[in-house]
């Protein structure tokens, strides 16, 4: 601020902080504008969600600021019900079982593979690389029809184990472009220093790679967790109409499909849908921004 | 009884992921052991294949494979039995509802991509200089972390609509009826219902543009930017001249990935109006030509179709994102 | 203990660089020998050649007598210290050290008392529990010398280990590695840039210039009987002063003939040189061997020289001169720092006539 050119000379310090509060007012304005605007929808269905019935249907949700405090307007009743009668207890431990393997599955594969095209030596591996990393350009739509013809012929449409390779092989791509580029930026002494000290590749890649990745791995994880226990598409076509594996997406896209007017059920349903990626998201930010920044070219 | 069965559950969910995890490290340290058991000669030839395979083969089977048999399946008919030339690609281009949805692509490509970069290059700039920076760049973040169905769902909670008479309990129609008007019926009216979901997409990227451009943001040198106060340019003018074409590079790879993602958006139509009353886009179409009409020949043609849309798009991407990489 | 031969060795790139050409070189049990050259003359590639790190392309490379071409490095028996270290950033200090030993499966307490016993001999046993970004550069390269050390390898190599110190602790460092070395008296294979470092720690020096072995010799025959110019120019700080002359016949005897000199050679040395009479020669002569008259050593057999100051460096111990010869060949001379030169002086230096080189110029090795 002290290359600030001063206008006026002499003039005391508060019409300088006033000044400076009126010129900055706009923009305070603004961002709190926009952060508020940007809030206002998930707020809204947070609050809708402890609603009774009857009052959903009757008064907006911004009701209930006429006396916040009065908490007999509120109950859990709505998680209870949606919880229990319509699946989504079931729904919210099956999307836990898709998103943990089809995280864990594609981290495991794509740091492998990265480190073999970061740090062995084999014929065509720059090639490799850059045939891999391109088919981030195919649309999963692409593969939708003929691989669901061949699950359905293994038996394979519907079970978890489809899932979680699907979700694998799609987040590949994406995984082996990040965890290559930063486990080849890792200095080569390091690798050689191991191999002089009489590591094994394997030795190598367990004891020395892995624990140095352990940063874009953890961008790469939470970009497919979210991505996995967000997606609608896998699931509502290699999983199908089997309500015993599906998971909250697929609940509560059914839940709007059929009782689109029951809103006490929507409210909650979506909101036990968003608990988990609002927590991964809140606890892991900071990766998720770095994978994002590096991730940027995901198709 | 309801206990034990919960427990069941919950166990047997343990064990799926367990052995869903487990699996392939298992697999993995098996063939490590075998190949270390080979003569020594071949073995740094094996080695790198144990390593590869596993990503090799999924993305095979799971990509490149299937990739190819769409392109060839949208040549034959619905049930993927007689050849029929050209005629899906014929009908993807001619069919009025086809031609609404490439109508609304256009429309979701601009306005998506216009306004999400707009915005989200407006609020970088604009939350670099308060103190709360993190708190509201979280906020205006965190629709990222909602899936497309979860936000949905919150929108139409937004978009509700009671007969005039009744109380709303949409806040939108909250708000016009209270200023006089009647309510809208946003989602259905045909003028309105696609700019209603195109809201959604913009809501959810612009936290999205918002977190890179402001890291780009960041990135320009303080002097720089004290050079042109002390040159005597304002405020606007530095945003114009100075931060606008310092973060081209990274204006553009976001606008690509956004384009991109809107390419392929289907959950949000397929949910709020399932893509009747015009509302349909390329991807969700080809969706309903696949599971609803049992249009395979038809489907695939859409999906490659879109696979055409996304090549360029996402080779300037990758290429603009190195360019960014190396001058890092 | 054991000693390490090259024969023939030869690295050439896939892409037809060829980075070492037909090395030999005996390295003895029990030796310090220094590799030394400028960027790119193939030291490093020797090295890693040793270390396995790089594949070789033709020739044997034996350690203790076996062929280690296609031995991996962990088969070869040999510790190394990186340039930059290369400590392991997410393990502690003792987890550095003993990562090898653990990789070999050796026992926990024998490792632990390895490390500890390897620790204390290089002062850095308070340090065990760290993590290497905590640690100073100097304590960094005692680490990376621990985890050779623990090993007890048959050979070490060290590829410029103390490049990354700053001036006073690389003159510690120095004398400390010599020391070591006398106490473990095992092969070391030192990698450096550095003359000065190759002079006070190497039992023999081999100097090599594009990818080929110059020469190989103690240090005091490398300074003194430098078999080419470019050996005569590397060694030495500052370097040899070279001038274009000619040898031609004098009296009965020879003369190194310049434009602005001559310079009789002295009987002694008359039939060493009188196969060259007549040849283009390069002349050299090193700036600690050209004195100020007044300081002159007894001894010397001076050959009055006049130049031209053109500027002088005080380096409170020394002067260094730079002059110039009336034909502008320029030269370097190390003086007494009693002396006292104005640069745009004309002034008389006697140059040493019993310690000067000559090179054929056309072939560049000593005559």
């Amino acid at each position: 601020m002290t290359t600030l050119p001063r206008r006026r000379h002499g003039s005391n310090k508060f019409m300088d902080r006033l000044e400076q509060a009126l010129t900055s007012a706009p923009v305070h304005i603004a961002v709190i504008g926009i952060a508020v605007l940007w809030t206002i929808p998930t707020a809204g269905l947070l609050v809708s969600s402890f609603r009774y019935r009857e009052a959903l249907t009757q008064t907006g949700w911004w009701t209930v600021f006429q006396e916040p405090l009065n908490f007999a307007q509120y109950h859990l009743g709505n998680y209870v019900d949606v919880l229990t009668s319509q699946g989504m207890g079931q729904a919210f431990l099956n999307s836990l079982v898709i998103s943990i393997p089809a995280t864990i599955i594609p981290i495991f594969i794509a740091t492998l593979a990265a480190y073999a095209l970061a740090w062995m030596h084999f014929p065509g591996r720059q090639i490799l690389f850059v045939s891999m990393v391109a088919l981030l350009v195919v649309p999963l739509q692409m593969t939708l029809i003929p691989v669901l013809r061949t699950y359905n012929l293994l038996g394979l449409a519907g079970t978890f184990l489809g899932v979680w390779l699907a979700h694998a092989a799609y987040g590949l791509p994406l995984g082996i472009y990040l965890i290559r580029n930063y486990i080849g930026s890792l200095p080569g002494d390091l690798i050689e220093a191991a191999a002089v000290d009489g590591a094994s590749h394997l030795k190598i890649f367990t004891r020395v790679v892995l624990p140095l990745s352990v940063p874009a791995i953890a961008s790469f994880a939470v970009f497919q967790f979210l991505w996995v226990w967000n997606d609608l598409l896998v699931a509502l076509v290699y999983l199908g109409g089997n309500q015993n594996v599906a998971p909250v997406t697929l609940i509560l896209r059914n839940l709007v499909g059929d009782r689109g007017q029951d809103w006490h059920l929507l409210t909650a349903g979506a909101f036990v849908s968003m608990i988990v990626p609002l927590l991964v998201f809140f606890a892991l930010q900071r990766y998720f921004v770095r994978g994002l920044l590096a991730g940027s070219v995901k198709g | 009884m309801a206990n034990t069965e919960n427990l069941f559950r919950v166990l047997s969910a343990i064990a799926a992921v367990v052995l869903g995890s487990g699996g392939i490290v298992i697999l993995f340290f098996a063939a490590n052991w075998l190949v270390d058991r080979l003569p020594k000669n071949i073995r740094p030839r094996v080695l790198p294949l144990v390593y590869l395979a596993p990503a090799v083969l999924l993305l095979f089977i799971y990509l490149v494979v299937p990739s190819l048999r769409t392109f060839y399946l949208s040549f034959f008919d619905a049930r993927s039995q007689n050849f029929v030339g050209l005629a899906n690609y014929l009908f993807a281009v001619t069919d009025r509802g086809m031609l609404i949805a490439f109508r609304n692509n256009i429309l979701w490509l601009v306005l998506v991509t216009g306004i999400s970069v707009g915005l989200g290059l407006i609020i970088a700039v604009l939350v670099d200089r308060v103190k709360y920076e993190p708190l509201a760049k979280a906020l205006i973040f965190l629709p990222m972390a909602i899936s497309f169905v979860g936000a949905s769902v919150i929108w139409r909670f937004i978009y509700a609509y009671n007969p005039p008479d009744s109380p709303q309990i949409g806040l939108l129609n909250a708000i016009i009826v209270s200023l006089g008007f009647e309510p809208v019926g946003w989602l259905v009216n045909r003028a309105l219902n696609n700019f209603a979901l195109i809201v959604i997409m913009i809501w959810l990227q612009t936290g999205f543009a918002m977190v890179l451009l402001s890291v780009a943001v960041k990135g320009i040198p303080k002097d720089v930017v004290e050079a042109a106060r002390i040159d005597g340019a304002s405020e606007l003018q530095i945003f114009r001249r100075i931060t606008v074409p310092m973060i081209s590079s990274t204006i553009v790879v976001v606008s690509t990935t956004i384009i991109v993602a809107v390419l392929k958006v289907f959950d949000i139509v397929f949910v709020m109006t399932g893509g009747l009353l015009d509302t349909d886009v390329i991807a969700s179409r080809m969706i309903r030509e696949m599971f609803n009409f049992r249009h395979f020949g038809r489907g695939s043609a859409i999906a490659v179709i879109l696979l055409l849309a996304v090549v360029p798009v996402m080779l300037t991407n990758i290429k603009r994102f190195r360019q960014q990489e190396a001058t890092r | 203990m054991a000693n390490v031969v090259f024969e023939q060795v030869t690295k050439q790139y896939e892409n037809g660089y060829t980075a070492v050409k037909d090395l030999n070189l005996n390295i003895g049990e029990d030796e310090f020998l220094v590799l030394v050259g400028p960027s790119g003359c193939g030291k490093s590639t020797t090295l890693r050649m040793l270390a396995g790190l790089e594949s070789i392309s033709r020739g044997n490379l034996l350690i203790d007598g076996r062929r280690v071409n296609d031995l991996s490095p962990r088969e070869r028996d040999i510790a190394m210290v990186f340039q930059s270290y290369a400590l392991y950033p997410h393990m502690s200090i003792f987890e550095n050290m003993a990562f090898s030993l653990d990789l070999q499966g050796m026992p926990k307490p024998e490792i632990r008392q390895r490390v500890l016993s390897a620790a204390k001999q290089l002062g850095i046993e308070e340090l065990l529990d760290r993590k290497p970004k905590q640690l100073s550069g100097g304590q960094r390269q005692r680490v990376a010398l621990g985890r050779t050390i623990v090993r007890d390898p048959a050979v070490f190599l060290m590829d410029e280990p103390l490049s990354n110190l700053d001036a006073k602790l690389r003159v510690q460092a120095r004398s400390e590695l010599s020391r070591l070395h006398q106490k473990l008296g095992t092969t070391f294979v030192y990698v450096t840039h550095d003359q000065v470092e190759a002079m006070t720690m190497g039992n023999r020096i081999a100097v090599m210039n594009k990818g080929i072995l110059q020469q190989v010799d103690t240090p005091e025959n490398l300074y003194n009987n430098p078999i080419n110019l470019f050996v005569a120019g590397f060694m030495g700080s500052p370097a040899m002063n070279f001038f274009q002359a000619t040898l031609q016949p004098h009296d009965d005897g020879l003369c190194i003939a310049m434009e602005s000199l001559q310079m009789p050679v002295h009987a002694d040395q008359i039939s060493r040189y009188a196969p060259s009479k007549g040849k283009s020669i390069t002349f050299g002569i090193r700036p600690e061997n050209i004195y100020s008259p007044q300081y002159a050593p007894p001894g010397i057999n001076p050959l009055s020289v006049k130049a031209k100051v053109i500027m002088v460096e005080k380096m409170g111990h020394e002067l260094i001169v730079y002059l110039t010869l009336p034909d502008n060949q320029e030269f370097v001379a190390r003086v007494d720092p009693r002396a006292n030169y104005t640069p745009g002086d004309v002034v008389e230096v006697l140059f040493d006539r019993n310690r000067f080189h000559l090179f054929d110029r056309e072939t560049e090795y000593a005559l």
